[in-house]
Parts: C-alpha cells; sequence; structure tokens
C-alpha cells in the first residue's frame, strides 16, 4: 500500500502540475482532452475569485481576465479557498500598481479584518479619508469628504 | 398469468431494494443552500433538505436562515468537497472533523463527498479530479474512505464526479469502480445524474448502461443540476438551467428506482425565484412519477 500510495502521489502530481500549465502531460493522456479540462480549471478559478473579491473584479472589467491570466502565470495553483486565491491577486495588483480604487478598499476591508489592530485609517483620495472598524460583527466602514484637498494645506 | 407473475416478481423486486434502502432516510425534494437563494428556500414549503458546501459553513457560525430551516423539519446534509479522498496521501482527520461537526450541530441524517482527489501533495488542482481506474487506487480509495468513516458519526454517501479527461490503463469500467468504492466500504452512493450524462456525453459513454450497472438500492440522493456546451465539451458549470437531456435521465432513473431523495445543484448566474421554482417543480414532477408508480405496484 506504501508503495502504491508513493506511485499514485507521483502520478497526480505530475497530472496537477500539467493542467496548471507546469511541465510536460504525463504520457498516455489524451491531450486535448487535458487541454480542455486545463482551459475549464482556469475558467473556474478566475470565476471564484471574481465573484469573492466582486470589486476589484468588477473595476478590472474587461481587463479581468488577461490580467487574471498573468497573475496565475506567476502563480500557477489556485489557493484551495478562492476568496484567499482573490486575497493573493489584490496584493499582486497592488505590487503591480495596477489595484483600482475600488480595490483597494476592498483589500483595506480584509486587511483590518485579519489585522491585530482595531482600526484603521485609510486615505483612498485625496479627498476622502475613510475610516474601517474591526468588530465583532465585522468589518464597518464610514469616510469623511474633505472640502480642500489636503496636499493643498502645504501649498 | 405471464403478465401478472412478472408484476409479482417486479413488486417482490421492488420491497426487497427497499430493504436494502432501510438505512437511507426519505429525504424528498431538495436543493443545495447557498446565501444567494436562501430567501427562495425559505419560502419554498415543499423541501425536505437541503445540501450545505461543508468548506462554505462554519460549523460555529451557521447562518440564521439555515437554522430557521431546520427548525422547520428541513434536513441539512453536510457535502465536503475537499477531502480528496481518492488522493495519494491519508486524509486530513481536521477536514473529516469538519464535516462530523456540522452534522452533530445539525442533527444530518448522512454526509456526503466525491470520489475524486483535489490536490496532489501542497499544489491544489482547484476542481475535482478523476482516479485512475486501476485496483491500486481503488484500494486506497477504500482505504482513504474507511479513515473518513472512522471520524464520522453518522453515513458517509460517495458521489459520482463528472469528469473531461480519463486516465490511461484503466483495469474496469466507470461503473465497476464507483460500485466497488461504494460497496467494500458499505457506503450510500450520491448520484449525480448530470455528470453521469456529462460524461456519457463527452467520454463516448452510455448513462443508461452506467446506471444499470450501479448498486441503486445503494442510492442515498441524487443531484442534478446544469451546464454548457462549450467548443464540443459539456460543462458541469451549475450555472445554468437543467437540461430537458438530463431531467429525462433523471425520469429514466426513477423509473429504475426508488430514490429516497433529489436535489438541485445550482451555483452561479442564480435564477430568479420564478425560474428556480419552475425548475425544482420539473425536478419533484420526475420524482413524484415514480413515487405514484411505486405505490400502485405494492397496492
Amino acid at each position: 500500500m506504501r508503495e502504491d500510495r508513493d506511485i499514485l502521489a507521483s502520478e497526480q502530481a505530475a497530472l496537477v502540475s500539467a493542467l496548471h500549465g507546469i511541465g510536460q502531460p504525463p504520457s498516455g493522456f489524451d491531450t486535448d482532452h487535458l487541454n480542455t479540462a486545463a482551459d475549464s480549471l482556469a475558467r473556474k478559478r478566475a470565476r471564484s475569485v471574481q465573484k469573492t473579491w466582486p470589486a476589484t473584479g468588477e473595476a478590472l472589467g474587461r481587463n479581468f481576465g488577461r490580467i487574471f491570466q498573468s497573475y496565475c502565470a506567476e502563480h500557477p495553483a489556485p489557493d484551495e479557498n478562492p476568496f484567499e486565491d482573490g486575497y493573493r491577486f489584490a496584493m499582486w495588483l497592488e505590487r503591480k500598481r495596477i489595484l483600482p480604487q475600488e480595490g483597494r478598499l476592498e483589500l483595506a476591508r480584509q486587511r483590518v479584518a485579519r489585522s491585530g489592530v482595531p482600526r484603521i485609517l485609510y486615505q483612498i483620495t485625496h479627498r476622502k479619508i475613510l475610516f474601517l472598524f474591526r468588530t465583532r460583527e465585522g468589518v464597518r466602514t464610514f469616510h469623511v469628504r474633505l472640502s480642500l484637498n489636503p496636499a493643498r494645506l502645504f501649498e | 398469468v405471464a403478465a401478472a407473475g412478472a408484476e409479482a416478481v417486479d413488486a417482490a423486486g421492488a420491497e426487497e431494494d427497499d430493504m436494502k434502502r432501510l438505512n437511507h432516510p426519505q429525504l424528498g425534494l431538495g436543493i443545495g443552500w447557498r446565501p444567494e437563494l436562501a430567501l427562495d428556500i425559505e419560502r419554498r414549503r415543499d423541501l425536505g433538505f437541503v445540501e450545505i458546501v461543508a468548506e462554505n459553513i462554519d460549523p460555529d457560525a451557521i447562518p440564521a436562515s439555515l437554522l430557521k430551516l431546520r427548525e422547520a423539519g428541513v434536513q441539512v446534509i453536510p457535502h465536503g468537497i475537499s477531502l480528496s479522498l481518492g488522493g495519494a496521501e491519508p486524509i486530513d482527520p481536521a477536514r473529516a472533523r469538519r464535516l462530523a461537526d456540522l452534522a452533530r450541530r445539525l442533527d444530518s441524517p448522512l454526509v456526503s463527498e466525491h470520489i475524486a482527489f483535489v490536490r496532489a501533495g501542497e499544489m491544489e488542482a482547484g476542481h475535482l479530479l478523476p482516479l485512475p481506474r486501476t485496483n491500486a487506487a481503488l484500494r486506497i480509495l477504500i482505504d482513504n474512505v474507511k479513515m473518513a468513516r472512522e471520524l464520522l458519526d453518522v453515513p458517509l454517501a460517495l458521489e459520482n464526479i463528472s469528469a473531461l479527461f480519463e486516465w490511461p490503463g484503466g483495469e474496469m469500467s466507470d461503473a465497476e469502480f464507483v460500485s466497488r468504492v461504494v460497496e467494500e466500504t458499505d457506503t450510500g452512493l450520491l448520484l449525480d445524474v448530470a455528470n453521469v450524462w456529462a460524461n456519457a456525453r463527452n467520454l463516448d459513454g452510455n448513462s443508461i448502461v452506467f446506471l444499470r450497472h450501479l448498486p441503486l438500492e445503494r442510492v442515498a440522493y441524487v443531484h442534478v443540476a446544469g451546464g454548457e456546451e462549450r467548443d464540443g465539451t459539456y460543462h458541469d458549470t451549475h450555472a445554468a438551467p437543467v437540461s430537458r437531456d438530463i431531467l429525462d435521465l433523471l425520469a429514466e432513473l426513477c423509473q429504475m428506482t426508488s430514490i429516497p431523495g433529489v436535489m438541485l445543484e445550482r451555483d452561479d448566474h442564480f435564477p430568479d425565484s420564478q425560474q428556480l421554482n419552475s425548475e425544482l417543480d420539473a425536478i419533484a414532477s420526475a420524482f413524484a412519477q415514480r413515487q405514484k408508480r411505486s405505490v400502485t405496484a405494492h397496492a
């Protein structure tokens, strides 16, 4: 059994890698079928992230598919939890400086929800300051709109 | 006289089926509970059960809507998607315990999982993948299922998946593989007719032949779902209405055996109340026909 498990482990690893575009498909499989399956996995992954990070997904609009694909090229395997995959995607977008405004808020909420800090202040635009509070019921937000661009205070 | 004799045999066969099925509770009509559908589900009065995705429900924070259903007598079945019973590695006890925990808190009659693997080592596949149909893979699967059962206080039902490819070197048919795992582990069968239809369509099989080779007396409940055709392949997306073909296959199954319950799975592009209800009505009617037939047979 131990030996059978070892053999199956390497076969399953080779198959999963191939489906994520890493390495050659193991021999004996119908490659057209594997390509269809790989495409289906990629679609499911993209859709799951789009659904669990709706603001980020919507803000990226028509570019979502293309941008998500380049993220996947750097992170070939999904996270078990689509929401975590989306969290990683949002941070990746932030590092690339292409996280849209709506996505920044979605990411900020998550950071507050996860951090040990009960509340953070988050400047989302020059004229709007956002407060995020972590409460027992979840993260609550409110914003203060400034009548004056804070940058101009120092002019 | 010959016709009457055949009928008697039929009735005896049905009774025998019922005897073997005594362990399976009657569930009736059901649906996969999703937050997006919660309101429509609460309003529907003829549901006997709902199925929840175990990974999406925290046992310590069960949604109020689910608890309300439970109080109204609707059964709740936790359905796992991450146990990876067909994986090369032994199962993660924490995942099985979560299923057990949900079942305990919701007083569930059973839990279910898949005949599939979802990860290899640390690498997640992102979906349910098929297993090699070899004796070696079957033994590992059986071993993992037994391990899971030891951690559960309620019966387990195993689901046949839809696959877009097959492993080379299969030593038995899909139906034999499924039959052997449920028989050798003495588990129920969660029969997904949409998956049966999809596999027949994509991998040149025959749905009816597949069904005929299954131990149908083990069916604990049935899944029905819609999908979409893309570039010549049918995808079981759970994001579209159930097709006529799949409803017909359900009706066919209900003629072959008396199933304890049947439910709709819908995961995306959620329909409005009217569409959802008419889909549930169509499923209920295929199911009710058989109920009527079996009452006549017994009378």
